[in-house]
């Protein structure tokens, strides 16, 4: 081999060297800080997963019990897809309380429609007049009401020995 | 284009080497010598295995070359099927020319550079290239002198024979015991015909090398030196070789003194061979750490991850039951929350609540999401605020309205603290509103 040959060799061996420590060793750093962080990610996940076996035994339990509240919240709801429907409804329980109570309707409003994401709201309005014994009545009928009526506003004044008011009902039902 | 040249040739790169190279410590051989398996001792013509005793007389052929005719008695001494021999080749002593030198301070690598200088002044009588052998490690000794197209003759002929000549050493140094360590002078008297060899050797060292024809010695004034010389020469033992039975009693094979050993240029580049096989192999474990250095930690990332993949697949494996049962639960949330988290106002619990600290003082009452507001008449209304806002069911208690009749008449607004239908609001908002 020549002397310019090997000085050649040797000027690539140096130029191979810069490019190691410039370029390879920076990517194999890289390469083992994301090694890390993976197995980070990993150790993390494991760690989340073992504490999940030693709850199973609550899950179990939550998941029963949260059917349980599903079966009774089917119960709250209006059956029907069609939105006037659901309204005659919700003003037929509504109407029921009333009838129940001894409250005597004024005026009934028309039937508000709502939508949020997988329900129908139904919301009735009604001015009324009330005797004071049978507001809790009313209120505690309205309470237990199934398919549920959720009492949004209420308000009373007083007129003598009677209470004029009105109040604001929702009902709930699913859509499809 | 020739752009680069000219800078290379600035760059000192034989300087840098022979640099390097001073860093090591003087070659000796050592891996052709380690590799010798046999000695073979020549004496009066009698080829001799000094393992074995036996010998062979060398007779060359017509038109044969001494150096051939003593491979050929080698080969005869040798058992082929031992596979390729390495041999040590003991001449006579007289056969090597040898020089006293004295240079003090002077580093091993420095005498023998200046001896191999000196080497055509030292011995004029040799036209030949010679090979030098010295221990130089004392400042002052006996270097010894082989020609060397005979060693590479001989190199040559043996290897004819299939016999590696490793090398070549001075017979009388076969008496010295390599494995003694102490600096003991021993005195040998090597004779064969008519010439006397007398060595003086300190440890591994020859101190002195007399030699000399016995014919010489026939006249008085020369014998007279002779034994002056000898004379002078103290030593704690003698040996005295002088017969063909002498050599026959070593039995076993003689370890080579490496600093008097001379290599033939073939044996030199097979020890060539050997090192840079040895620095190969060097270089190769080295780089292989290297890489294993650099690539343990991925190794071992790798490894770890492999691990941790298996034990995820262990624990995603144990919690399928649990995760199923998580999904459902989320599942059943999402479907039902709308409804279930719908705030729930509580409206006759609130208005008891509120009786208990107004005891019928209210006239008027209105709630809407959440937010409560009363009108009554009492003495206190400041009072009143202060009542109910000690109550847990109520916060942001105040009064809403200016008191009148002298206080008598007022108006307080306040919050349900169980209900919150920002927040419902915000998580389910209307996305649609009809009539």
């Amino acid at each position: 081999m020549k002397s310019k040959e090997k000085k050649l060799i040797g000027l690539a061996g140096i130029i191979f060297l810069v490019v190691v420590v410039v370029r390879v060793i920076p990517l194999l750093m890289d390469s083992y800080d994301k090694g890390l962080d993976e197995m980070d990610f990993l150790e993390q996940r494991i760690e989340r997963l073992r504490f999940l076996v030693e709850e199973a035994p609550f899950i179990v339990d939550e998941e029963a019990e949260k059917r349980a509240e599903v079966a009774a919240l089917e119960d709250w709801v209006f059956t029907g897809q069609d939105s006037n429907l659901i309204g005659t409804s919700v003003q037929r329980q509504l109407r029921q309380a009333v009838e129940e109570a001894q409250v005597v309707p004024r005026s009934y409003n028309t039937p508000r429609i709502a939508e949020t994401e997988g329900w129908i709201l139904v919301t009735q309005e009604m001015d009324f007049v009330i005797e004071q014994d049978n507001i809790l009545k009313f209120l505690a009928l309205l309470e237990n009401s199934r398919p549920k009526l959720h009492v949004t506003e209420f308000s009373i004044n007083r007129n003598r020995r009677q209470y004029i008011g009105s109040i604001m009902v929702t009902g709930f039902s699913k859509t499809l | 284009m020739n752009l680069g040249i000219p800078l290379l040739e600035k760059i000192p790169f034989r300087e840098i080497g022979l640099k390097a190279q001073s860093l090591f410590p003087l070659g000796r051989h050592n891996e052709i010598l380690k590799r010798i398996d046999a000695s073979l001792l020549l004496y009066d013509n009698s080829l001799i295995n000094t393992a074995t005793g036996t010998l062979f007389e060398i007779v060359p052929n017509e038109d044969e070359q001494y150096a051939d005719a003593m491979a050929r008695v080698a080969r005869q001494l040798l058992p082929m099927t031992d596979g390729k021999k390495h041999v040590l080749l003991l001449l006579p002593t007289a056969d090597f020319a040898s020089t006293t030198f004295n240079m003090n301070a002077m580093s091993e690598k420095m005498v023998r550079s200046a001896l191999e200088l000196q080497s055509n002044s030292l011995i004029p009588a040799y036209d030949e290239n010679l090979l030098l052998a010295v221990n130089a490690t004392n400042p002052e000794g006996v270097a010894l002198w082989f020609n060397e197209k005979e060693a590479n003759d001989l190199f040559r002929a043996f290897e004819e024979q299939n016999i590696f000549l490793s090398a070549i050493m001075p017979r009388a140094l076969a008496m010295l015991d390599a494995d003694d360590e102490t600096d003991k002078t021993l005195l040998i008297n090597d004779e064969e015909g008519s010439n006397i060899s007398f060595l003086q050797v300190s440890g591994v060292a020859i101190r002195r090398l007399l030699t000399v024809n016995k014919t010489d010695l026939e006249q008085d004034v020369f014998a007279k030196q002779w034994d002056i010389e000898i004379n002078q020469l103290k030593g704690e033992a003698v040996k005295t070789m002088s017969s063909l039975d002498d050599w026959q009693q070593i039995r076993q094979i003689v370890t080579p003194v490496s600093e008097y050993c001379f290599h033939p240029a073939g044996a030199i580049k097979e020890e060539k061979q050997i090192s840079l096989a040895k620095k190969s192999k060097v270089g190769m474990a080295v780089t292989a750490c290297l890489v294993w250095l650099l690539f343990a930690p991925f190794i071992s990332n790798w490894l770890k991850l492999k691990d941790l993949q298996a034990e995820l697949e262990r624990v995603e494996e144990l919690t399928i039951e649990p995760r199923r049962m998580r999904a459902s639960i989320f599942d059943m949330e999402e479907e039902w929350g709308a409804l279930e988290e719908y705030p729930n106002q509580q409206v006759g619990n609130v208005l008891i609540s509120l009786n208990e600290v107004l005891q019928g003082a209210l006239s008027s009452f209105s709630i809407n999401k959440g937010v409560v507001d009363i009108s009554g008449s009492t003495d206190d209304p400041a009072y009143l605020v202060e009542l109910l806002a000690q109550r847990e069911e109520f916060y942001n208690v105040a009064q809403s309205t200016n008191t009148r009749g002298g206080g008598a008449q007022f108006g307080i607004r306040l919050n349900l603290s169980s209900t919150d239908f920002e927040t419902y609001d915000e998580k389910y908002p209307v996305v649609s509103q009809g009539r």
